[in-house]
């Protein structure tokens, strides 16, 4: 307990990574993510961000510098001694899925893992219920909607429980009440205290759920702040080739009467209410 | 999981003689070394057959191609030897396990020049020319053209199922096939809605509107092209006579230790 305290959860130390005899992904990448922080990565197309997580559950080894995962190098662990403590979600669920009911499906890391029956059994019924996936259980996972086998394939990592999340892209092709039921699921395991990560496109579901953003471009962090302080910096923003979420963008529209770093509704809400007050006073 | 077979077959975008050579010119070279390893099962002339593949590989400049695919299909050589020699019921065993590995080689060979040096669109409009039936030609290279994307694909659904906890290797060689399951599942069925996909993709395109068709490409028959297609035909129609008229027969004889 107290070596995890003492390190971060995540260390990337002057990470350099390229394919053989390719032109570098990551150039010279240095971060810590804290223990119970929920980290979103933004960033352009190859940009490096699925290399950055594929580096946490040592799929990739960086050919420089080093990646530590609770003070550990991840050279020295074996991708499925990492995947303990680190549970990647790819972004297509159809890469993974191949069990012939969804109860199989989301019991075969925890057997992987060498778990007990019992405990399988009861680890699967409860990440199931929490997923809304119970009813499904019997189900053929390739039977289900799109929607709903992201979820099983959320489900099959959260079974064994591990320390730190990373997902990628888990909301390309989810309708809007999906992506509430992502929101939610976040939100959840923040709660339980989890390390997340996710890269994302969506810049308004990293504004309501993640506290602090990366953002990569070229291989390199350009960024690493609060989401309210690079979401409200128009010019960072640009500079990553990335859109301004619409409640900052409507806010500096109203530049003289508003403040610059509005970034939730209610807060625009309070803000223009401000504004009206002062103006009928 | 061991792809290095592959690279030898995978067209490469160098600009040589080999590579402006007409595809039907290349097909013709083929099928002169296809008959001359066929007829011929003595050591000399095979080696002198599968050593003469090699300059046309350098003179491609795919030599690092060639040889890794070599390796890749080195099994597949070694077993074709062993099996040859300790059950072919003759007398100079050796030698003619030695040459039967050397036929493999030398089609292995050839075939790697052919698709290192063909672009696939340009062998699709040869077979057309040669009255193939349109679709098994667009089938033929649709097939090669997939296959980096699906080896591109193995490898991200191979890291999917690391992330969830599945060792590959294992030295129990029955585990080992097992634990390949949850990676060929996800591949075929991707496979399978893939292919419908295009499909529809090509059909919502005009695919099959009339049976004739336009090509971008237009192949001509070069002075080059003539002059390889006759030294195929010069060379293979010698080895038919040394081998037929003249009855050419080894006078070597390398036989196993046993009878």
């Amino acid at each position: 307990m107290i070596s995890k305290l003492s390190h971060p959860a995540i260390t990337f130390e002057d990470v350099w990574f390229s394919y053989s005899s390719s032109e570098p992904i990551l150039r010279g990448i240095n971060l810590h993510i804290n223990e119970g922080d929920a980290v979103a990565i933004l960033g352009e197309n190859g940009a490096g961000k699925t290399t950055l997580i594929k580096h946490l559950n040592g799929l990739l080894k960086p050919t420089q510098g080093n990646v530590y995962i609770y003070g550990e190098n991840t050279k020295s662990k074996s991708v499925a001694e990492l995947s303990r403590k680190v549970g990647v979600i790819f972004q297509n669920p159809d890469h993974q899925l191949f069990a012939e009911t969804v109860e199989e499906e989301v019991s075969f890391a925890l057997k992987n893992f060498n778990y007990p029956a019992h405990v399988v059994s009861l680890r699967v019924e409860k990440i199931l219920k929490m997923l809304d996936l119970w009813e499904y259980r019997k189900s053929s996972p390739f039977s289900l909607s799109g929607g709903e086998r992201k979820r099983v394939a959320i489900a099959s990592i959260l079974s064994y429980d591990p320390s730190i999340i990373a997902m990628d892209e888990p909301t390309v092709g989810q309708d809007y009440a999906q992506k509430q039921k992502l929101s939610e699921i976040i939100r959840l395991l923040q709660i339980q205290g989890k390390t997340i990560i996710v890269v994302t496109h969506d810049i308004e579901f990293v504004c309501e759920n993640f506290s602090k953003t990366i953002i990569l471009s070229k291989g390199n962090v350009l960024a690493y702040d609060f989401t309210r302080n690079i979401l409200t910096n128009f010019e960072l923003l640009l500079k990553a080739h990335l859109l301004p979420p619409q409640i900052p963008y409507l806010a500096s529209r109203f530049n003289s009467i508003l403040p610059k770093n509005v970034l939730y509704v209610w807060e625009m809400r309070n803000e223009i209410l401000r504004v009206m007050g002062r103006l009928t006073v | 999981m061991s792809l290095g077979i592959f690279q030898g077959f995978k067209f490469n975008r160098n600009n040589t003689i080999l590579h402006n050579l007409d595809p039907r010119a290349k097909l013709v070279y083929i099928l002169s070394v296809l008959t001359l390893s066929l007829i011929f099962s003595e050591l000399y002339p095979m080696l002198i057959l599968f050593l003469s593949t090699i300059p046309l590989v350098i003179i491609a400049r795919s030599l690092n191609e060639w040889l890794r695919s070599m390796r890749g299909g080195f099994m597949i050589i070694l077993m074709i030897f062993l099996l040859n020699y300790f059950l072919l019921p003759a007398e100079n065993a050796l030698s003619l396990s030695i040459s039967l590995a050397l036929r493999f080689l030398t089609i292995f060979s050839v075939f790697s020049i052919f698709f290192m040096t063909t672009y696939p669109e340009n062998l699709a409009i040869a077979l057309i020319k040669l009255k193939a039936p349109y679709d098994y030609t667009l089938t033929f290279t649709m097939a090669l053209r997939f296959i980096p994307t699906l080896a591109k694909e193995a490898q991200t659904i191979i890291d999917a199922q690391r992330s969830r906890g599945l060792e590959l290797e294992s030295r129990n060689f029955i585990i080992r096939i097992k634990r390949l399951i949850p990676i060929l599942i996800p591949l075929f069925i991707n496979s399978l809605r893939r292919a419908s996909q295009i499909a529809e993709a090509m059909e919502s395109r005009a695919f099959g509107y009339s049976s004739k068709r336009s090509y971008f490409h237009e192949l001509n028959f070069t002075l080059y092209d003539i002059l390889f297609t006759l030294s195929c035909i010069i060379l293979t129609s010698l080895g038919l006579y040394i081998k037929f008229y003249l009855g050419y027969s080894e006078t070597l004889v390398l036989a196993r230790p046993w009878p």
